[in-house]
């Protein structure tokens, strides 16, 4: 496979809006465990498109195969977005959240990048 | 008719207190307040809407209803686009807000903001997740969104162009951080063909005349007995024809809707004779505009808000390019001087409504543009002043009343952009003077001779039409003419040019989206002398603008037929004469420029970086690479050192100055190499409207000793807060040294003065003083803030008490108490330049 190829397959889930995906969020209920809620994942910069990565698993994961697949090793981080589905992740664990519904950035003084920036280890 | 404003002898009270808000809301007719007080203000309030502000799901429906019935259709997609566009002017509710004069709104009722699903999936999301906006009852509506949402996945103008882009640079912009946007010809800035048809004096039907005999022309060559590659190609013009005409056509029927409410609303429902005939008028209005031209001032500004209305309907709209006293100045000098059939204050009740009907509009917008533009829908910057195209003084008592009105209704956008040049009378400017005083935050103003050459200068337009340009967004020239205006500016060739520092010292690699985003430059560490570490800049900041570049080309390439626009181009002399859609690069000279978020920061970080660890030896590379890694925790002093003891832009320090002007050099070299579709060049431009807050938790440690977190400097060339120690010729000298023709597309610069010593005519004289510095050294562009600390202090104190104070923000204004607590800290920390 032509690296384009490759890495065409890696992000062949940002590409495209998962309908699924449009029928809950963090705050609204959606699924007890999506990538946006695990002290692992990192929203894109703007921060309200749903699509980050995980800080954990790299590029060439993925996580919603069956078994899913994990790769440790390498500089970029595995893209994923808010409200995937991470339940078969082993990775995953739940951040702590200042607030309690989970949306915490109505002022970008609370901006999640900066926490998560922070509590990287 | 203008009622006027009751004699209130507080008005001088307020006046004296420096309390403008107060003494407008008193000096200004019946009419415009109502009218002021009736709006809703649906800027984001540091990011979030305001309650009671809906997202408007009208449109929304209309557009998802009308694309599921045209999925069977064997209609060219260019021609199914206008029949969309054409079914929501024809369906979407309409109303007429009480004692206005003008008409025309994108959302089905004053509270709501248009959402237009078609355009981008990302935004559909946001829709659908945000926490406030959703209207009631809330469950129900979340599920009509959701449906939409669900069917225009894979559909929207975004789905359809990502997997066209390269994978990288596509991944790469998404992340966020290094632009701010995505490259859509339906989501960004587009200017207008004015000269078509404002100059021009042409109705949409004159139009719609002319693109019937195009098409009678073409038909008959498409069916002579012959056939060659040029017949084959004449079949997408004829299909543009058609759907610009389906276009036009719908925009005079809505208008005709229009009208009827208004014969309905005065022969049925109103009693007041004054007001019925002001509802006749409005219907007068509606059925000669826009399907013929105007015949007076109220008929030219309804023109202009159908074709924004129009617009908006077409496409997202991050700007308003206009020059609203040179097109509709001499309407407004036929009915208050020749046929005397306005007022002045009539007029001026018309040219205050008009402020306020701009000040309405809204679509819903992500996140990160609402972040980005804090207290406002998008940067509506109003070219006012200037030259004509043979260079004669073009303002006009329309330019005064305008600066008039402003003042009496104190919108904070619309804002205005003054053009200046040495013929401008001193009653102009005295009423440019005033709005500034009276701390509307504007005009900026822009120095006409220097922005004429330079849009000759790096886009080649001739001289006559570089004199008729207009803001395309805050700060960008660009003509209104046949060849010259540019009907997409992506923003997304916005770049965050902090990042290019950053990405020194990490070999591109950005720890916020994890991922490879800058050229690979090896270790910081390793760099022996400043020239390498000043070539992996150059190399950081190449890779970085040419990201974004190429995403924009090639968005603008597939643009005419991804994602073309029909309403637009049936505003357009070369797309009538053509056939081809406005987008269409081989029709246009192309106006490109890369805005440059986060500029300064560079100058001072290299600035130091060469002081403190070249020149002095006092820290190594690998020192410094450590603390930036580690937010300078454990280096406080070594962070103070690289605040204090290294050289800072705006204190008229060659050490620092020729390094920014190197860093520009670089970039105007680069300039050159990059070309647009058009065959055009890509300078920069630096200014930051509030990229500075929405990149402050984004940008990590740099050298000029910022803390990740910190907001980042205001704007284009603007010295960093508090950091311009010499006074405000010192900035203007800094900032004279550089060429504003040949160095960059244009440069932002924000001043605060003080409200006190600019009083009276001796405050006038000082600041006039000023301006004539500014101008002697050859600046493009400066904009003031001039209200006080005080007064900004109590503002965070008690809100509700200063809703109305005005700030200057960067390429825009807006209202103090819309902004987030960070942005206004980041507006009082900026320094107040005493004059004399």
């Amino acid at each position: 496979m032509s690296r384009r190829e490759e890495k065409r397959k890696a992000y062949a889930g940002m590409l495209m809006p998962d309908k699924k995906e449009a029928s809950g969020t963090a705050s609204k209920g959606g699924g007890e465990k999506i990538c946006g809620i695990c002290k692992h994942y990192m929203e894109s910069s703007w921060s309200s498109d749903g699509r980050g990565t995980c800080n954990l698993l790299k590029l060439g994961s993925d996580i919603k195969s069956q078994p899913p697949v994990y790769v440790l090793e390498g500089k970029d981080g595995y893209p994923t977005k808010t409200l995937s589905d991470a339940s078969l992740c082993k990775y995953f664990e739940k951040m702590t959240f200042i607030d309690k519904d989970g949306y915490e950035c109505s002022d970008p003084i609370y901006r999640r990048s900066m926490r998560q920036l922070q509590d990287k280890k | 008719m203008a009622q006027p404003a009751l004699k209130d002898t507080r008005v001088e009270e307020f006046e004296k207190k420096q309390e403008w808000w107060w003494a407008a809301e008193k000096r200004r007719s019946g009419r415009l307040d109502y009218l002021r007080k009736a709006i809703w203000k649906k800027g984001a309030i540091g990011g979030l809407y305001a309650p009671g502000v809906k997202t408007d799901l009208e449109q929304a429906v209309l557009t998802t209803n009308m694309a599921k019935s045209l999925e069977g259709s064997p209609d060219p997609y260019v021609v199914k686009s206008a029949k969309l566009f054409a079914h929501i002017l024809d369906n979407k509710t309409i109303f007429i807000t009480d004692h206005a004069q003008l008409v025309g709104y994108t959302g089905s009722l004053p509270n709501t903001m248009n959402w237009n699903p078609s355009i981008a999936s990302i935004l559909n999301s946001e829709v659908f997740n945000d926490p406030i906006s959703i209207p009631e009852p809330v469950d129900k509506n979340q599920a009509v969104i959701q449906e939409i949402v669900d069917y225009w996945a894979g559909k929207t103008d975004l789905d359809k162009m990502m997997p066209v882009f390269d994978i990288d640079d596509l991944m790469k912009m998404l992340s966020g951080s290094i632009g701010w946007g995505v490259p859509l010809a339906r989501g960004g800035y587009s200017n207008k063909d004015y000269e078509y048809i404002m100059t021009g004096n042409r109705g949409f039907q004159d139009i719609i005349d002319e693109l019937d005999k195009k098409m009678d022309e073409i038909d008959d060559a498409v069916h002579e007995p012959t056939a060659n590659k040029e017949i084959a190609m004449m079949y997408d013009r004829l299909n543009n024809w058609e759907a610009m005409r389906i276009a036009l056509e719908a925009g005079i029927r809505i208008a005709k809707r229009y009208a009827r409410l208004a014969r309905i609303m005065a022969e049925n429902f109103e009693e007041d004779p004054q007001r019925k005939e002001e509802l006749l008028k409005i219907a007068a209005a509606c059925e000669q505009v826009p399907a013929h031209p105007p015949r007076n001032l109220q008929e030219s500004f309804q023109y202009d808000i159908f074709i924004q209305m129009m617009s908006r309907t077409e496409a997202i709209e991050g700007a308003w390019p206009c020059r609203p006293d040179y097109y509709h100045g001499p309407y407004y000098d036929k009915d208050v001087h020749i046929d005397k059939t306005l007022t002045k204050e009539e007029a001026l009740d018309l040219v205050g409504e008009f402020l306020i009907r701009a000040a309405e509009v809204c679509q819903f917008k992500p996140k990160w543009a609402r972040e980005g533009l804090q207290g406002i829908d998008g940067t509506w910057v109003w070219t006012m002043g200037g030259v004509d195209e043979k260079g004669k003084d073009a303002c006009n008592d329309l330019t005064i009343a305008f600066m008039q009105a402003a003042r009496l209704v104190r919108v904070a956008n619309p804002t205005f952009a003054f053009r200046w040049h040495p013929q401008v009378k001193d009653e102009v400017m005295r009423e440019v003077f005033e709005c500034i005083r009276h701390g509307l935050g504007y005009p900026s103003i822009r120095n006409d001779p220097i922005l004429v050459s330079n849009a000759m200068h790096w886009h080649g337009h001739p001289i006559e039409e570089a004199r008729l340009w207009v803001h395309q967004a805050c700060m960008s020239p660009n003509p209104t003419t046949k060849h010259g205006y540019q009907p997409m500016r992506m923003a997304n060739a916005t770049a965050n040019c902090a990042k290019i520092i950053e990405y020194v010292f990490t070999s591109g690699f950005d720890p916020v989206v994890n991922m490879q985003v800058g050229a690979e430059t090896p270790d910081v560490s390793t760099f022996k002398d400043f020239e390498a570490f000043f070539d992996a800049w150059v190399l950081q900041m190449r890779t970085i603008f040419s990201i974004l570049v190429r995403s924009v080309n090639r968005a603008r390439l597939l643009a005419p037929t991804m994602t073309p626009r029909p309403f637009l181009s049936g505003l357009s002399e070369r797309c009538i004469e053509s056939g081809q859609d406005t987008c269409d690069p081989s029709i246009a000279r192309g106006n490109a420029w890369i805005t440059a978020f986060t500029w300064v920061e560079n100058a001072d970080s290299l600035a130091a970086v060469k002081k403190l660890v070249f020149d002095e030896g006092k820290y190594s590379l690998a020192e410094l690479k450590d603390a930036l890694a580690k937010n300078w925790n454990g280096y406080e002093d070594m962070r103070l050192d690289f605040v204090k003891n290294a050289p800072k832009w705006g204190n008229d320090d060659d050490d620092v100055d020729r390094i920014m002007l190197r860093c520009l050099d670089a970039c105007a070299k680069f300039s050159k190499e990059l070309k647009c579709p058009c065959g055009n060049n890509w300078p920069i431009l630096p200014e930051n409207v509030s990229g500075n807050i929405h990149y402050a938790n984004i940008v990590g440690a740099l050298p000029n000793g910022r803390r990740l977190g910190d907001a980042l400097y205001d704007g284009g060339i603007s010295p960093g807060p508090g950091l311009d120690k010499k006074g405000p010729t010192a900035v203007l000298k800094s900032c004279g040294k550089i060429d504003h023709v040949t160095q960059g597309r244009a440069f932002l610069l924000n001043q605060r003065l003080s409200p006190t010593q600019l009083a009276g005519e001796k405050g006038f004289q000082l600041w006039k003083a000023y301006m004539r510095t500014w101008a002697d050294l050859g600046l493009d562009h400066v904009q003031f803030n001039m209200v006080d600390d005080a007064t900004l202090r109590s503002a965070q104190k008690d809100p509700e008490k200063y809703q109305e104070v005005i700030v200057r923000v960067a390429g825009y204004s807006a209202h103090f108490v819309d902004i987030s607590r960070k942005t206004q800290d980041n507006i009082i920390q900026r320094t107040v330049q005493g004059l004399g």
